[in-house]
Parts: C-alpha cells; structure tokens; sequence
C-alpha cells in the first residue's frame, strides 16, 4: 500500500466515524418537512444528501451514491416527509450498515 | 497567466473532500493547494495566495459556487481568473445551467483522486486557445 492509499484508508475509517453525526443531520433534516420551517429543513436535506452522493464514492463507499442521489432528486422534487420515508430510510439503513463496519 | 500551473485553490465546505484534493493535488499532480470551507473564505484567500486556478464546489451552504464566481468576477484579483466548477451534479441540464457563469470547465463528483491533477492540468492546457471570458 503506498502513502495515498494510506491516507485514503485513514479517511474512510474516520469518515465511518462521522457517519453517526451524518445520519442525524439527515434524520433532523427530514423530520423538519413538515414543520414551520419546512423550507429549510428541505434545503438542509438537499445539501446533506448532496455532501453524501459527492464525498463518500470518491472514498470508495459507492453504496451510498445512489441512495444520497435519491433522496436529494426527490426532496427537491418537493416530496413530502412521508413520501421521502423509504429513500430515507435506504440511506440511513446503508449509513448504519458501513458505520457498523470494520 | 503563467506557463505552467502551479496553485490551485480549492473551496467545498466537505472538510474531508478538502484533505483528499489536497493531497492527491500536492502529492500526485505536484501542485500547490489552499483550501477555502466558504465562499467568503475564497474572496479572502485569493488576493493573499494568487492562485492560478480556483476549484470551486457548486453546491454549498450560505453562499454557492456560481454566486461566489460572480463575486469572484467582481474583485481585481479574479476578473480573469479560471475557476473549475466541481459538483456531484452530472445531469447536462445542470452542466448547461453553470455555463452563463464564466467556468473554465467542470469536473463532476465523485472523482478519481489520482486522476484530478490530469483534469485540471488538461482544462489549463486549453485555456490557452480560451481564455476566460469576460462578464
């Protein structure tokens, strides 16, 4: 393994470590569709999903690309919370699942 | 506009996507990378580290890549300065829609780490037959 490689594995460790954070922040996003601030509880969701299709592919976890690309499409289609609920859960089900990992 | 390029400023909020830029730039691609986590960090670090390049996320809280192009556009240090887009955003309706706003080229998200300095070098190297159009 040279020094990039290194590094890149060191990255995905901690970025397993931010997951937890991560999921909050989209599960925050999401629960506040359908409160006062709805609007920008969907721009919040947008961006973490966004952050989440750009970032954890290029460190390798491709799973999450599609799922975060998902739910950003359909939030910003103006999908309501419980419409969004099964891309949600998808996400956060993978994002568990790779924070769980090794 | 220098012959080579050398110094590269990158701005994403994504602190991590920062680090892998960094060093797959410095480390691989030779270059020289700063790293602004705002739009409003860029403006500040542009007239201080004269970038030759700036790598510019499109989708980023408070203020977004193609709002801080235009700012950019309006200061003394980066009215000719090429600006990369980067965005997770690959659907040609997106990419057309970034076009008004002046970018030397647009890299989407992901990207292959080891590969990055070949793009951006490549996007230099046309810049040439192109320059930056100005407003």
């Amino acid at each position: 393994m040279n020094d990039f490689d290194s590094f890149l594995a060191d990255l995905r460790s901690e970025f397993r470590q931010t997951l937890e954070g991560r999921m909050a922040d989209v599960e925050h996003a999401w629960s506040g569709l359908s409160g006062a601030g709805g609007a920008a509880a969907r721009r919040q969701l947008i961006l973490h999903a966004h952050k989440l299709s750009g970032l954890a592919p290029t460190l390798g976890f491709t799973s999450l690309e599609g799922l975060a690309d998902a739910v950003e499409k359909q939030a910003e289609a103006g999908l309501h919370a419980a419409a969004l609920e099964p891309a949600v859960s998808a996400l956060l089900a993978e994002m568990r699942r790779i924070g769980d990992g090794p | 506009m220098p012959r080579s390029l050398e110094k590269v400023l990158y701005v994403d909020d994504e602190p991590m996507l920062c680090r892998v830029v960094k060093v797959a730039l410095e480390k691989v691609g030779g270059l020289t990378v700063e790293t602004a986590g705002s739009g409003a960090e860029a403006l500040t670090a542009i007239p201080e580290f004269h970038p030759d390049l700036v790598l510019l996320d499109v989708m980023m809280p408070d203020i977004d890549g193609p709002e801080t192009l235009r700012r950019i556009r309006h200061t003394v240090a980066g009215h000719f300065l090429p600006v990369v887009f980067i965005t997770a955003r690959a659907r040609k309706s997106e990419l057309e829609y970034l076009g008004p706003f002046g970018p030397a080229g647009v890299i989407t998200k992901p990207f292959e780490p080891l590969d990055l300095a070949n793009r951006l070098q490549a996007i230099w190297a046309g810049l040439s037959d192109n320059p930056v159009a100005d407003e």
